[in-house]
């Protein structure tokens, strides 16, 4: 069977770069399309594949990860149907050389660069629907800046556990206009989003939204005057392979009970394994 | 005058269509007259009864008065400002500084996928309050005045009795302290004994906070206790209005009488 | 300080499509002060006239005038501020069995100051004992019920009084202390109109008497300890 190059038909390309671009103009509003039917069952990326897959041209190199990793199944089936698909497109591991990264779940540790496109898995693009399960009422809400009630999500957990223990879906505000739901990226990774030099684009394929946050623009994460936003705490441990501080663990639990650590981003502890500079992260470290 | 409401008249029906009524519905359309014409006025710190039949146009009105709903003619004015020609933000700073509804059933007033103490603070949260600690302690007095103790306030609405569910609407419900409290059926899904809680604790915010209530219910027993003044609808339109001694005791409408006749 | 004018009160019954006339042309002033006590059968309409003073019933035609106010053509608004003048013993206990003694009869004057020592002071007066404060009014006598009622009339000071049989249920003790209260409260100037059938209750103590029969008022002035018993 002959495909069009990148799998998707020109039109649908087209439709998506467009939604892609309306969604860069209008920094965190949820942009509606038609998701495509793809290769993959819903929830594990469509939306986000049929993004890198619209922009993808010859000289793009490409890197997929999951959780950090680019060796797992999810990364591995969407690479194969890209190398299958687009011809000549170079596939990568290296965080530094891809122009295109589709991620599951994290940003790499390593700084983007200008020219670089991040394209994040979204499950679930909505911040409000935990509090408002109308469609209707929501779009109402993001377009009057009704925004208070997503503090309630905040709220829940500080008087549950006296801190915020969730991990991802925390909202922040985009553009001091647009309140956006941060999944897939764990709160660790969310200052990186707050004047990036690089552009996020998010893909939702079930929920059929697309939205982005372009470079140079403020996201703020929603805080309570006397309980600021903090990350995961990573203080007091490293990686067991490469040694890093201030980086995003996996923990990792022995057969004989022993606990440790690895770094989350495969590539980042494989460079500092050899000795490779990296560029990291200014804003970073908040916890 | 805390609130002035004049000539609030609600049709479900073809908004092109030049309605023609026959008792409640249009002969050209089908539509229906929910509410003809209300014009009364609320004083601060006064009770006001509504009374009727299910299907009456109680509950209607009073989410029009609330601004969930909007009329087809009317106006409401709360202190002297007029509220149905604001903008939405206007309205739902209003609503969320002077007033607080009570719906009859728990399920419409409060969030199930979160605590007692997030569905009062709910209301705090969205009149600008961004301070924790404060908001968690303010919930915790609110549910405490409503005799719901401090322990309980991280629980689910679900695992509370219906009960308790009304008695969290209703310190949802002042928690801002409002001008205006309203209260739609508060008692009808609760059994006998539970009512008279819910009746008491009503009573007891009346004489501590001199808040004005609109009370709808069907229930002449409930508005005796808690109502100075009632108005009678039927069939959307105001057949008997006066104090509620005055109707309970001397009613002067046909329909009334039947009302009052039917709590013996 | 009162004046009741041509009043008369019919009321139409809808389900049984009837009319009945309880009061026909009733006519009696009461100055600041007095004491006016309404006597006839069961009836005759007493409790009706008595329930049109107090604005609970809006006569069919006719004029009360009290203050300078006509309270049978007051908007329900002004009927509620006359109110606060007036205390009102009605027959029946409607007071929220659900609540304390004490909250009870402080209720009518809650906002003002030192509105417990008066509620204590009076609930002394009348024989109730401090155990009962704190106790509910459901569970309470029918003598006990009808002295809160009295007085949360009473409490509130009242230019004018109305009594409706406020003895039904009282011992012969309640009874003299209510008998001693009124006549305070009449040398302090509250005028009084009541209903009792016990002439007891009104021998030195009323000044006028109006009597009912069938809704007419068949004798209307001075207090008569003989005529009372004869007329009835």
């Amino acid at each position: 069977m002959k495909y069009n190059f990148a799998y998707l038909d020109e039109d649908t390309k087209k439709e998506i770069r467009r939604k892609v671009l309306k969604a860069i103009a209008i920094p965190g509003h949820q942009i509606p399309f038609a998701s495509r039917v793809m290769p993959l069952a819903k929830g594990f990326g469509t939306g986000a594949l049929q993004i890198t897959l619209s922009l993808l041209k010859k000289e793009d190199v490409v890197k997929v990860i999951d959780q950090g990793r680019d060796d797992s199944l999810n990364p591995l089936n969407i690479k194969r149907l890209i190398k299958k698909t687009a011809p000549g497109v170079e596939l990568t591991e290296d965080t530094a050389r891809a122009t295109i990264i589709q991620t599951r779940h994290r940003i790499p540790e390593e700084k983007l660069r200008k020219h670089q496109i991040l394209v994040l898995q979204c499950p679930f693009p909505e911040p409000l629907r935990w509090v408002e399960k109308s469609e209707a009422k929501t779009r109402k809400m993001h377009a009057e800046m009704d925004y208070s009630k997503a503090y309630l999500y905040i709220y829940e957990q500080l008087l549950r556990y006296g801190e915020i223990l969730i991990g991802t879906r925390y909202p922040v505000m985009v553009n001091n206009r647009y309140l956006m739901d941060s999944t897939p990226i764990p709160r660790w990774d969310i200052p990186k989003l707050n004047y990036a030099d690089c552009v996020f684009l998010f893909g939702a394929g079930r929920e059929k939204r697309i939205y982005a946050v372009p470079p140079y623009t403020k996201v703020e994460p929603l805080e309570f005057e006397d309980h600021k936003f903090r990350t995961e705490d990573m203080s007091n441990k490293r990686c067991a392979l490469c040694g890093s501080e201030n980086v995003y663990l996996d923990e990792i639990i022995r057969d004989n009970g022993e606990k440790y650590y690895v770094c989350s981003d495969s590539n980042f502890c494989e460079k500092i394994r050899k000795g490779i500079k990296v560029e990291r992260w200014e804003n970073v470290i908040r916890s | 005058m805390l609130l002035e409401v004049n000539g609030i008249s609600k049709i479900y029906g073809d908004p092109e269509c030049n309605h023609e009524f026959k008792g409640n519905r249009c002969i050209k359309c089908g539509g229906i007259l929910a509410l003809d014409n209300i014009s009364f006025d609320l004083d601060f710190g006064e009770t006001l009864g509504i009374v009727g039949e299910s299907g009456s146009g109680k509950s209607t009105l009073l989410r029009i008065l609330y601004m969930d709903i909007e009329p087809d003619k009317g106006e409401e004015k709360l202190n002297g400002i007029n509220l149905f020609s604001l903008d939405s933000k206007r309205k739902r700073d209003i609503r969320v500084k002077h007033m607080g509804m009570v719906y009859q059933s728990p399920k419409e007033g409060l969030h199930y996928n979160m605590s007692v103490s997030a569905n009062v603070a709910e209301k705090l949260i969205d009149n600008g309050w961004r301070n924790f600690e404060k908001l968690k302690n303010t919930s915790i007095e609110l549910l405490k005045k409503v005799r719901i103790s401090e322990n309980r306030i991280k629980d689910y609405p679900y695992t509370f009795s219906i009960g308790m569910q009304q008695r969290v609407q209703i310190a949802k419900a002042i928690a801002t302290n409002p001008d205006l409290l309203l209260l739609d059926e508060p008692t009808a899904s609760l059994d006998v004994t539970v009512q008279a809680e819910i009746l008491d604790l009503i009573k007891q915010i009346q004489r501590e906070m001199d808040i004005a209530i609109i009370l709808v219910s069907h229930d002449l027993r409930v508005i005796k206790l808690l109502a100075e003044r009632v108005i009678v609808l039927k069939n959307g339109r105001i057949v008997e209005a006066g104090l509620t001694d005055q109707i309970l005791e001397d009613p002067q409408h046909e329909y009334t009488q039947k009302l009052v006749s039917s709590i013996l | 300080m009162l004046e009741v004018k041509s009043l008369s009160k019919s009321f139409f019954l809808h389900l049984l499509n009837k009319k009945i006339d309880v009061l026909k042309d009733v006519n009696f002033k009461v100055s600041k002060g007095e004491f006016l006590a309404i006597l006839g059968k069961s009836g005759s309409g007493k409790s009706t006239i008595v329930k049109c003073l107090y604005g609970t019933y809006k006569p069919s035609s006719g004029k009360i005038i009290y203050n300078n106010i006509d309270i049978a053509k007051a908007k329900e608004r002004e009927i509620l501020q006359t109110r606060k003048s007036i205390g009102y013993v009605s027959q029946h206990f409607i007071i929220n069995p659900k609540v304390k003694v004490i909250e009870a009869a402080v209720e009518p004057i809650l906002k003002q100051k030192n509105s417990y020592d008066r509620a204590y002071r009076l609930l002394r007066m009348f024989n109730l004992k401090e155990e009962l404060y704190d106790v509910y009014i459901s569970t309470l006598s029918g003598g006990e019920k009808q002295r809160i009622n009295i007085i949360r009339a009473i409490i509130k000071e009242p230019q004018l009084l109305i009594l409706d049989e406020p003895t039904t249920y009282l011992d012969i003790i309640s009874k003299k202390i209510l008998k001693e209260c009124l006549r305070e409260l009449k040398e302090n100037g509250t005028t009084i109109v009541g209903i009792f059938h016990e002439f007891e209750m009104l021998d030195e103590l009323a000044d006028k008497m109006l009597i009912l029969k069938n809704g007419c008022v068949t004798y209307s002035g001075k207090y008569d300890k003989e005529l009372s018993r004869n007329l009835m």
